[in-house]
């Protein structure tokens, strides 16, 4: 068994020392760090301190040291963020710090799903996720952001205050399977019926799959407005991308 | 070098698991502290609410006043009547979207 010494990077070894308490989890935390390379715990150190930039110049600088994807993966961004899972489990950091993270670790993929898509996989497509129009809520759009992102699909993230135009547009360029939107505001929930009607009128309605969620918002609503799926969280959110995407992949090959 | 799909798909679904583990906790924690809180109990809020406070030493940030013992749902439930009122609005809107396309052939 490997010991906590063994792991050279010390931001790595303070992590596990100070914020891990299940000695299964420890065990297993050092078994893998202690086996990766300098290069991967630094890569892991990036995700989980949250800085993105490093995430992504050191995983662009391994890929040209020729380190596999995988190994990037498995030994420096995945790692990383299993050690931000644990600290926010158990009340170390909050939401903000692990969406923080979870952007690092999405700075690093965006080098590795190249490879990945030259392999034959990473066929998730695009989807376009905004709050609607008036509406500054974002965390659980951002929540979905990261599942979504996780699961393999690539993500356009217009951010709060969406106009429906921009919506439209982004779903145009982007070539968009799947388009949601968030709303957390009664008063700003029939932004969503909007957006649904701007897309009608640029006659694209039926080149995406709309879903929509939040709190206030019911699968009865998102019938009422035309929506085409309703997401209850974050969680529902992937697999309501994933029905919609392959339906919008079945009509365009039909 | 190619690599095979199906080690690729093993790592997500192992990038899911954490993801699906971190948002079940957000649920959980949301209960007793707002999820636009950091660590550092600054508020990170695009929007105004009523327990962020002004901090003189630190210009431009706000941080969170609350005591930290608080549901949070109850500020994402809607009154039935302002979701009714809504759900009109919606289908009004709807209404009006068709009028409209009907008009303009």
């Amino acid at each position: 068994m490997a010991e906590l010494s063994d792991i050279v990077n010390e931001t790595v070894r303070g992590e596990i020392e100070e914020f891990l308490e299940d000695p299964a989890e420890i065990e297993r935390s050092i078994n893998l760090f202690a086996a990766a390379s300098p290069e991967m715990q630094e890569i892991a150190e990036a995700v989980i301190i949250g800085e993105h930039e490093d995430a992504g110049s050191l995983t662009e600088q391994a890929l040209e040291n020729g380190v596999s994807a995988l190994e990037i993966m498995d030994d420096g961004l995945i790692a990383g963020m299993s050690i931000v899972g644990i600290k926010f489990r158990e009340n170390f950091i909050y939401v903000p710090e692990v969406l923080v993270c979870a952007r690092a670790m999405k700075a690093g993929m965006a080098h590795v799903e190249p490879i990945l898509s030259a392999s034959g996989a990473m066929k998730m497509g695009t989807v376009v996720m905004g709050t609607v129009k008036g509406d500054l809520h974002d965390i659980g759009k951002n929540l979905c952001i990261m599942m979504l992102r996780g699961a393999g699909f690539t993500v356009v993230d217009l951010g709060v205050d969406t106009a429906p135009e921009d919506f439209v547009s982004a779903v145009k360029e982007n070539e968009a399977l799947v388009m949601g939107m968030s709303a957390l505001l009664t008063t700003t929930m029939p932004n969503m019926g909007r957006t649904i009607e701007a897309f009608t009128d640029a006659g694209l309605r039926s080149e995406v799959g709309i879903m929509v969620g939040g709190a206030p918002v019911t699968e009865e609503f998102a019938k009422t407005i035309g929506a085409d799926a309703y997401g209850k969280d974050a969680m529902a959110c992937v697999d309501t991308a994933k029905s919609l995407a392959t339906a919008q992949r079945s009509e365009s090959a039909t | 070098m190619s690599l095979d799909p199906d080690q690729i798909q093993k790592r997500f679904d192992r990038i899911t698991e954490i993801f699906s583990g971190i948002v079940e906790y957000a649920q959980t924690s949301s209960l007793s502290r707002c999820p636009y809180r950091n660590a550092d109990d600054l508020c990170t809020a695009l929007f105004k609410c009523r327990n962020q406070e002004v901090d003189e030493s630190k210009p431009g940030v706000l941080s969170c006043g609350h005591n930290g013992t608080f549901d949070y749902r109850p500020a994402w439930e809607s009154s039935p009547r302002a979701w009714d009122r809504m759900n009109q609005k919606a289908v009004e809107i709807k209404k009006e979207a068709s009028i409209r396309r009907k008009n303009s052939c």
